[in-house]
């Protein structure tokens, strides 16, 4: 019961939030120089055809005015149109929310998938060899910019031994193999910077935690090492591992823009950078607002899950 | 011995075959096509398909009225021939019969007089282009079912180019029953391909239309059209084999050749062009253009950012054009001593400030910088006012911004559009009025003419050498669209001359490729 009101309380305190996320945007854009009429009305247009434009967008009405428009539309669900595309925004986002969605899961596995094995060995086996070789790794993961890993990837893996391709996005549901090889090097040029981070985090943890004296006693009572990192190790070390993960899924979101573009994927950030260009207001305050929508479910689910692993924090 | 004979010549048989049979047709391929550009809607007449570089898959959906060929020329279309009255006021079309449209609603008056209807009570929300052509007609009139006579608010030569453009692109009246605009609309056309899934901004997967009037032999089952914003995306595509033809930069040439690539390289007839505002007192001298004329080296210009794709050109059009004059080209060379004395006659012994509208693109920023360096040497100084796309506007827009400002000119399909927008008073793309009031006057005459009139001819090439004389706009290079794809397994994109696009509907894909 306790949770379940904790969780609502969560929920409703994000509503303030978003507002104030949709209300920096609308802002920014309108401080923004250019003109999104001209845009809608086409090249060679005349004057009066974007005056026309400008009308019909509603942009000559005060600014409070549109935002009021734009604000009471979304509590009902309708993120308005596409100035440029005249489509839906919310068909828009929804088509493309699966291909970043993808990339994010994908970079977000391979990053905990090397992360965790190489952070607890390497806090295993500190001052090891293995360890030095994890330390010097993650600090060229962290220090190599994604666009530089994603070209190298390219090259190397898709032009020269022509193992995977280079680019495009298949969805699932029409080729489930071509749908993982196309999104295996983008999920690795994200991947790579999240495992970095991450095994730096656990290999923290993991020494701290290693040197309690609860780790001590299990080892007394005989417990296999197996049991002692997984059960005992692992579980403790988590915490401040999760809320780094919850960092890092919001940079995936950002860096996804970047990786859309090298790999040609047609994703919520190409989205995003095109409306940003033709100025389509709707379009960008729909993907701030989705953007936002997800870091606050993840900042969610990453407290829930401090619950879980420390009861602790539960009964307080 | 006899049967080792007999394998080695069956081998060399085969091996020369091979380019053979790569180079025919295959009716049942698909091409994937990744471009630069993309469509946000499949309209024809939503403004942002007013864009010369947007027309490659409406071409090939949409038939228009008039098909101008390669060079430009109007030829017929789904009008069959059309004829102007004496004094240019009316013109008659006679259209094509048997044709249908992809839903198999019939082609015939009454669907071009509802095209047209449509475009007019769209008014102000049509793209420029459409907007056009329907501004010219005052009245539609069908004495039968093949037969179409516009009546024209002035006489008017131009109407067979701008049937041939978007206002002459031809929709189903099935899709126009609604007043369905921009997304909402039904892409249904005569063309060569119709429309099996479209994703704004994305992609466009169009099927070969077996019921075209103008045959089938040879065309692919199915063109993709993709757009892909990152150049060396578009490349890496077509090498690792998700694209079989690729748009590409052209300083990717080299690359695309070095990995095996056919490299085919389009020179269109659009170039790289300054835009002038003659009401600022600057730009209102002759001399200050001409000895801006004289202080670019167009060579070097297009040889260090061109990458092959690129000549120097101080006109409107490309050398394959039957516009293009040689000698134009030829009126201002490079010469730094006579741009220095031409700007001290202008009054500016000591130099000049120049304000530049400069869109921010690295492509832009590099030739707007490398002809800041040579316009500094002999005086003339250039301060970048940055924009983006969305401020183009505020150049011509009171109160105007700048006195120059550098584009990628598309091309137009009439001579007389790229002279009328570049040149011309109230032209869409520049700023002032025209340089010299002659311009509008051979403007004038050009447009009373019948294209079919060699003396229509004789004018534009007046006007070309006038605007060339006069500055009017400042040429700096040709552009090319540059394609890369297997050697041997793409053919029919010739260069087309009437819009920054490609034609991509007669494009084959060879047999035994991917």
């Amino acid at each position: 019961m306790n949770t379940l009101l904790y969780l609502c309380r969560r929920i409703a305190a994000t509503i303030p939030i978003l507002v104030l996320v949709g209300l920096i945007t609308f802002l920014l854009i309108h401080l923004t120089p250019g003109d999104p009429a001209a845009v809608v009305a086409g090249e060679n247009a005349s004057l009066e055809a974007i005056e026309a434009a400008r009308h019909r967008m509603g942009l000559d009405q005060p600014f409070l005015l549109q935002f009021w428009h734009w604000l009471t539309a979304v509590v009902v669900g309708d993120l308005g149109t596409s100035f440029t595309s005249g489509r839906p925004v919310t068909e828009l986002i929804f088509d493309r929310l699966p291909i970043t969605l993808s990339l994010t899961a994908g970079s977000t596995l391979i990053g905990v998938g090397l992360a965790v094995p190489l952070g607890v060995f390497a806090a295993i086996k500190r001052g090891s060899y293995l360890d030095r070789i994890t330390i010097f790794s993650t600090s060229l993961g962290i220090a190599a910019p994604e666009f530089f890993i994603g070209l190298l990837l390219v090259l190397v893996v898709a032009l020269n031994w022509g193992w995977l391709p280079a680019t495009g996005y298949i969805p699932f549901n029409q080729d489930p193999l071509e749908y993982f090889a196309r999104l295996t090097l983008p999920s690795l040029t994200l991947g790579l910077g999240v495992a970095a981070e991450l095994a730096r985090q656990v290999r923290g943890a993991m020494i701290d935690v290693l040197s309690r004296d609860y780790i001590q006693t299990a080892r007394a009572k005989g417990l296999s090492t197996l049991s002692i990192i997984v059960k005992h190790g692992l579980k403790n070390a988590a915490i401040p591992v999760v809320t780094v993960l919850g960092l890092q899924i919001r940079r995936l979101l950002g860096g996804a823009v970047i990786v859309e573009q090298i790999f040609a994927m047609n994703g919520v950030g190409s989205l995003a950078v095109r409306a940003v260009f033709l100025r389509d207001l709707p379009v960008l305050l729909g993907v701030a607002l989705t953007t936002a929508v997800v870091v606050l479910l993840v900042n969610l689910m990453v407290d829930m899950s401090y619950g879980y692993f420390d009861p602790k924090v539960r009964a307080a | 011995m006899t049967i080792r004979l007999i394998s080695l010549c069956a081998g060399l048989a085969l091996l020369a075959a091979a380019p053979a049979r790569a180079a025919e047709p295959n009716p049942n391929g698909t091409i994937t096509y990744f471009d630069a550009v993309s469509n946000q809607t499949l309209d024809p007449r939503e403004p942002q398909n007013n864009s010369s570089f947007a027309q490659g898959p409406l071409m090939a959906i949409f038939d228009s009225l008039v098909t101008l060929n390669d060079a430009g020329t109007p030829t017929p279309g789904l009008a069959e021939s059309w004829k102007y009255n004496a004094d240019l006021s009316e013109i008659t079309l006679n259209l094509r019969r048997g044709v249908t449209f992809h839903d198999g609603t019939p082609f015939n008056a009454a669907a071009v007089t509802r095209n047209f209807q449509r475009t007019t009570e769209l008014g102000l929300r049509a793209g420029f282009a459409a907007l056009e052509t329907v501004n010219q007609i005052a009245a539609v009139e069908t004495p039968d079912d093949h037969t179409v006579r516009l009546k024209l608010k002035t006489p008017n030569g131009q109407m067979p180019y701008l049937l041939g453009s978007q206002g002459g692109m031809m929709i189903s009246p099935s899709s126009l029953e609604t007043d369905a605009f921009g997304s909402a609309l039904k892409p249904i056309g005569a063309g060569p391909f119709r429309v099996r899934s479209f994703e704004s901004n994305t992609r466009t997967v169009m099927d070969r239309f077996d019921g075209y009037w103008g045959g089938t032999t040879g065309r692919p089952a199915t063109i993709e059209h993709q757009f892909v914003p990152d150049g060396r995306a578009r490349l890496n595509a077509v090498r690792s084999g998700q694209a079989n033809l690729a748009l590409i930069d052209p300083r990717l040439i080299a690359e695309a050749k070095a990995a095996g690539f056919a490299v085919q390289v389009n020179e269109k007839n659009s170039t790289w062009d300054i835009y002038l505002n003659v009401k600022r007192e600057t730009i209102g001298k002759l001399k200050l253009r001409q000895a801006f004329m004289h202080a670019i080296d167009r060579q070097a210009v297009s040889d260090a950012l061109g990458y092959g794709a690129s000549k120097p050109t101080t006109q409107l059009f490309a050398q394959s054009s039957p516009m293009y004059d040689k000698a134009l080209d030829e009126m201002y060379p490079f010469d730094q001593a006579k741009a220095k004395k031409l700007l001290a006659e202008a009054g500016y012994p000591d130099g000049v400030d120049i304000t530049w509208v400069l869109l921010n693109t690295t492509e832009y920023k590099q030739l707007a910088e490398a002809m800041q360096a040579m316009l500094g040497e002999v005086g003339i100084r250039i301060r970048f006012d940055v924009v983006d796309v969305s401020q183009y506007i505020t150049f011509r827009r009171p109160p105007t911004r700048g006195d120059i400002m550098m584009a990628r000119w598309g091309g137009r399909p009439d001579p007389l559009q790229a002279f009328q927008e570049v040149t011309g008073t109230g032209g869409s793309v520049s700023a002032g009025d025209a340089a010299v009031p002659e311009i509008d006057t051979l403007i004038d005459r050009a447009r009373r003419l019948d294209p079919a009139d060699p003396g229509r001819m004789v004018v534009l090439k007046q006007l070309a050498r006038l605007t060339t004389e006069q500055a009017a706009h400042f040429g700096i290079m040709t552009r090319s669209n540059v394609y890369a794809y297997k050697p041997g397994c793409i053919s029919g994109i010739p260069a087309y001359l009437p819009t920054g696009s490609d034609r991509i509907n007669d494009v084959r894909i060879g047999l035994g490729c991917k």
